[in-house]
């Protein structure tokens, strides 16, 4: 059933988009990431490198992959991109020393690689960066195919081969298993994940990309750039995370990025729904059912490895974990429900401010500010007829071009 | 005054039909008109009034409330603070003639006004744009 959105709602959902927005990495944050990586990518790459006989793929995993990154909460902290450097080896005839020890030497060459600095980590090599004001760190994660699992995703579990397909083994440098040949290796989907993610809104993000297309004029669906496509999920996902953060800090019990982002993926699916503020609601609500509980305990499948569970530190802490969970969900969906009660801005910034933080709500109305003053320059500010409210997507009349001048100082 | 010179008749005839809820008196060469007006669906709403006497450019008040957000801070774009006589055109630019009607220019820029009014209140800075004489008051901000 289609649901119907009053015009007050396309207005709500407007401005959390605009605060979603405002916790997008900048442009500039954003072409310097790519930047680095296009550099340590090609480095892996290169066809005359130590890596070149393994037909070495990069490519990123988690939130840079799926759309959903936010800056950190205090320009202090650091921001992290992780990028997978899969190699075409068999793990059958090799160790995880010797991948990641492979991945280790020819990374070394590139100048981002300061050996002073400490950069092996258990499961990667971390790359430090300060560049213009900005911290962040890049975690290349050394990796091989996991043939086994892959055959068993798409068998078994019945994953669609391009899910299946992303299956990894990775290494492990404090597992016991770390030197032995056909020991345990680690696990992960992060490209399956990814698709997986897609998936939950593919119809909306298809539609979205089309958009762009039409109105920017590209010559194709494919030349839109994915990271410019942005679904009301994406959008939720990033301000359910700054909620997160904003509430709990760094706290080690706070409901973890992945946790959100599966729950709010399958809570999407199902509505795909194209106004924020109705998508918020409809993942807030549906969230808890995709929690199992099982006999072991709580449990949500990673749904590109349903072996992991990634709620696996929710239980054996009393459940700690789970009512803070409970706490998030039922606060962020009453911060919605109060921010727009009381009319006026500065009602309304103060509530949104607790939920996702008061940079985020003033980037956010500067920029409506300037969309006015550009719409009202170009002469396609919208006004009704009847109430004089300008600025929604109903007003039938254009606001004629003027300046808002001060004739005198202002007594 | 030139022959394209709205009369006040059709100035009130306009303000009835584009805003039908709202009060318009008038006199030969006076017009006054009030208005509650909501700017935008996340704004408060103001009691508005609009003077005009046929000729000279209109003017705008925000009757109520008395409009309050930064201590010791001006209201920015505003001829008179008490009795918060609104800038909404540049008179030697030729924004308002008396030919438009005020209620397709004075009554959405009150509008528009209101809506920067309130982001200011939020964020300290006026996303409006316009002409300000000498150094702006209000981009003095408190801490």
């Amino acid at each position: 059933m289609k649901r119907t959105i009053t015009p007050q709602q396309t207005e709500h959902a407007k401005l959390l988009e605009r605060i979603a927005e405002a916790l997008d990495l900048t442009p500039q944050q954003y072409a310097i990431a790519i930047n680095r990586y296009n550099s340590v990518g090609n480095h892996l790459k290169s066809p005359s490198g130590s890596l070149a006989s393994h037909s070495p793929s990069v490519y990123t995993q988690g939130s840079f992959r799926i759309g959903t990154p936010i800056r950190p909460l205090n320009d202090e902290d650091v921001f992290d991109i992780d990028l997978v450097c899969e190699l075409l080896m068999d793990k059958v005839t090799c160790t995880q020393m010797q991948v990641k020890t492979k991945v280790g030497d020819r990374l070394s060459f590139h100048s981002d690689f300061d050996p002073a600095k400490e950069p092996e980590r258990s499961r990667c090599y971390r790359l430090e960066y300060y560049e213009n004001g900005w911290k962040f760190h890049m975690d290349v994660v050394p990796a091989v195919p996991d043939t086994v699992t892959r055959k068993f995703l798409l068998e078994e579990v019945k994953l669609s081969a391009a899910v299946a397909n992303g299956a990894v083994s990775i290494t492990d440098s404090s597992s016991p298993d770390y030197r032995k040949l056909n020991g345990e290796w680690p696990t992960g989907n992060p490209k399956g994940y990814a698709d997986w993610f897609r998936s939950c809104m593919q119809q909306r993000f298809d539609e979205i990309r089309k958009a762009i297309m039409l109105t920017e004029s590209f010559a194709s669906l494919e030349a839109v750039p994915e990271h410019r496509v942005k679904t009301p999920l994406q959008r939720a996902v990033q301000l359910l995370k700054r909620h997160r953060d904003n509430m709990f800090g760094d706290d080690k019990e706070r409901p973890s990025s992945i946790i959100i982002t599966t729950l709010a993926a399958h809570g999407y699916l199902a509505t795909q729904e194209g106004n924020l503020y109705h998508a918020l609601f409809d993942i807030l609500d549906a969230m808890p059912a995709f929690i199992q509980q099982r006999p072991d305990g709580y449990w949500v499948p990673n749904p590109a490895y349903p072996k992991e569970n990634l709620a696996e530190s929710w239980n054996g802490d009393n459940g700690a974990r789970r009512r803070k969970f409970d706490q998030w969900r039922e606060r962020a969906m009453q911060d919605l429900r109060d921010a727009f009660v009381e009319p006026g801005l500065v009602a309304i910034a103060g509530v949104l401010s607790r939920a996702f933080g008061d940079g985020s709500v003033k980037r956010a109305l500067r920029d409506f500010g300037g969309a006015l003053r550009q719409q009202q320059a170009e002469k396609r500010l919208p006004y009704e007829r009847g109430t004089a409210m300008i600025g929604t997507s109903i007003g039938q009349e254009r606001v004629p071009q003027h300046s808002f001048h001060q004739e005198n100082d202002g007594q | 005054m030139g022959s394209s010179v709205l009369s006040i008749a059709k100035q009130a005839g306009m303000l009835k039909h584009m805003y039908p809820q709202c009060q318009v008196v008038t006199s030969p060469d006076h017009l006054r008109w009030t208005c509650s007006i909501q700017p935008h669906p996340h704004c408060a709403t103001y009691e508005v009034l609009i003077e005009y006497d046929l000729g000279f450019v209109p003017k705008a008040y925000i009757d109520s409330p008395k409009l309050f957000c930064h201590a010791d801070v001006k209201l920015p774009h505003c001829n008179d603070q008490e009795s918060q006589w609104l800038c909404l055109s540049y008179n030697r630019a030729k924004d308002w003639t008396s030919s438009m009607f005020i209620a397709k220019t004075t009554v959405p820029w009150t509008s528009e006004w209101l809506v920067h009014y309130e982001i200011w209140c939020v964020t300290g800075t006026w996303e409006g744009g316009g002409v300000h004489i000498g150094v702006a008051p209000w981009e003095k901000q408190p801490a």
